[in-house]
């Protein structure tokens, strides 16, 4: 499946899920400041997009081992979330406050970071076991 | 013990299979409409009748400030939040009270627990499933939609009113069958008399047109009988207290002056339910009401199921005061005295 289709499919899905125009569901925005997403929607979200691609996604999929070893202090979370910003776009990174703290990482969760990761998972060579 | 306090009736919403509002409603009475008509919702083909009457032309929508949250409610609850809706709207109570100040009190039934999704849900995880419970939680679970109990849980219908209303005062769900709405009512008006609450928004909410609620009528030998029809729709009240209502200016369209519940089995415990509401047990005196017989106005009223006997009495603008009523099959039972606008002390109204 290409990309463009990936992402054709995905914002349909976060439309019907989040009851928003498909022309409002931008790669850009995101799924909780600009959509209105709510926790219960991420678990909803999930579980459409492993029905229309049949995959399975696992629960804190988006963010997992991001914080392992880390210790849970706020210099310590910013130098993280700094390497982070580096490692991996497709995040709304800008979005971060000024004493950023790991709650407000599903806030960068965008429709890009969604079609991204499809496109990880639906690669051939990465094809779950 | 602080007195209790008296009780307006300031907003009605009614979503009913005869329409919606109460002249649209009043009017359909007036010419002796009736709703039944083949169902729709679901193939009733199998069943000893296949009438049902429905809400036609539903569209929950305008009612919803969140759209997103219409996929949590199923049918009882979408009724529910545009009734609930259309009665706040008929009190003008936006911006009236303060959001912990307004509660919720509905009465309402089970749903068919999606059972088209639950079955699908089986079927794609091969039939055995259905009767292997290991395999079922196993295999079903993760093809079921994480939200398929939440969109089914009886207290999400007064949860998502809540929300939609913006409502964080006392928040009940009464189920005592078809008592329910009408005993939802009295508590509400309780809640308002103690004090508990400033505002209730009270009623009933149900939609018995699925294949569980028909098989239930079918077993019970009521399908395909003499004038049972099932149906659906939803009644809500603004349940207001009084000096509040009289303040703002608000029309006040009744007075809840007495209501009672309890379980009977027979004329006598009927008439004692009858006595106690008409009594006035939310605070007021009911003068007109204790000597007029109410056992009986109530006794009639018992014939007629379901939650629009209220609606009914309401209708009936030019009744001083009724008795509304619903028994369950199980012997629950909910009396509610109403004093109606023309019948309201002067300057009331």
């Amino acid at each position: 499946m290409n990309r463009q289709e990936i992402e054709s499919r995905a914002r349909g899905v976060v439309a019907a899920a989040l009851d928003h125009p498909l022309d409002r569901v931008t790669l850009d925005a995101s799924l909780i400041d600009d959509l209105g997403a709510e926790s219960i929607d991420f678990l909803d979200i999930a579980f459409r997009l492993e029905t229309e691609f049949g995959i399975e996604i696992p629960e804190d999929e988006v963010w997992k081992g991001a914080f392992d070893g880390v210790p849970d202090d706020a210099d310590a979370i910013a130098a993280r979330l700094a390497q982070l910003a580096r490692e991996r776009p497709g995040f709304a990174w800008d979005r971060l406050g000024p004493r950023p703290s790991r709650r407000e990482l599903p806030r960068l969760i965008t429709v890009r970071t969604v079609v991204d990761y499809l496109e990880r998972r639906l690669a051939p060579e990465s094809a779950p076991a | 013990m602080k007195p209790r306090r008296r009780v307006a009736i300031t907003g009605v919403g009614l979503v009913t299979p005869l329409g919606r509002g109460l002249p649209a409603v009043a009017a359909a009475f007036g010419r002796g409409e009736s709703a039944a008509a083949p169902a729709t919702l679901f193939d009733a083909s199998g069943f000893a009748s296949a009438l049902a009457a429905e809400v036609r032309d539903f569209d929950p929508r305008p009612s919803f400030r969140a759209p997103k949250a219409l996929k949590l409610c199923d049918r009882r609850t979408q009724l529910a939040v545009a009734a609930a809706s259309d009665a706040v709207a008929d009190a003008r109570l936006d911006g009236t009270l303060a959001p912990e100040e307004l509660g919720v009190i509905l009465g309402t039934s089970g749903s068919d627990l999606g059972a088209p999704e639950l079955s699908r849900a089986v079927d794609g995880a091969g039939g055995a499933a259905a009767k292997d419970v290991p395999l079922f939680a196993r295999k079903v679970l993760s093809g079921l939609s994480p939200l398929w109990l939440l969109v089914h849980l009886p207290n999400m219908t007064g949860a998502h009113v809540a929300i939609q209303a913006g409502a964080r005062g006392p928040n009940d769900t009464v189920m005592t069958g078809w008592a329910a709405g009408l005993q939802a009512v009295g508590e509400g008006a309780a809640a308002v008399a103690r004090g508990d609450a400033e505002a209730v928004l009270a009623g009933g909410t149900d939609s018995a047109i699925h294949p569980f609620a028909f098989a239930g009528f079918q077993q019970a030998g009521w399908l395909g009988g003499d004038g049972f029809v099932p149906g659906e729709g939803a009644v809500v009240l603004v349940l207001e207290e009084w000096e509040r209502a009289r303040r703002r200016g608000a029309r006040v369209r009744g007075e809840v002056v007495g209501w009672s519940s309890g379980v009977v089995d027979g004329d006598a415990d009927l008439e004692r339910l009858a006595r106690r509401a008409g009594a006035g047990e939310a605070g007021s005196a009911p003068r007109r009401f204790a000597g007029k017989g109410s056992a009986a106005a109530a006794g009639r009223l018992f014939a007629a199921h379901g939650p629009f006997d209220l609606a009914l009495g309401l209708a009936a603008a030019d009744t001083p005061c009724c008795v509304a009523a619903a028994r369950g099959p199980w012997g629950e039972s909910a009396v509610v005295s109403v004093r109606t606008a023309p019948s309201l002390p002067e300057g009331a109204a």
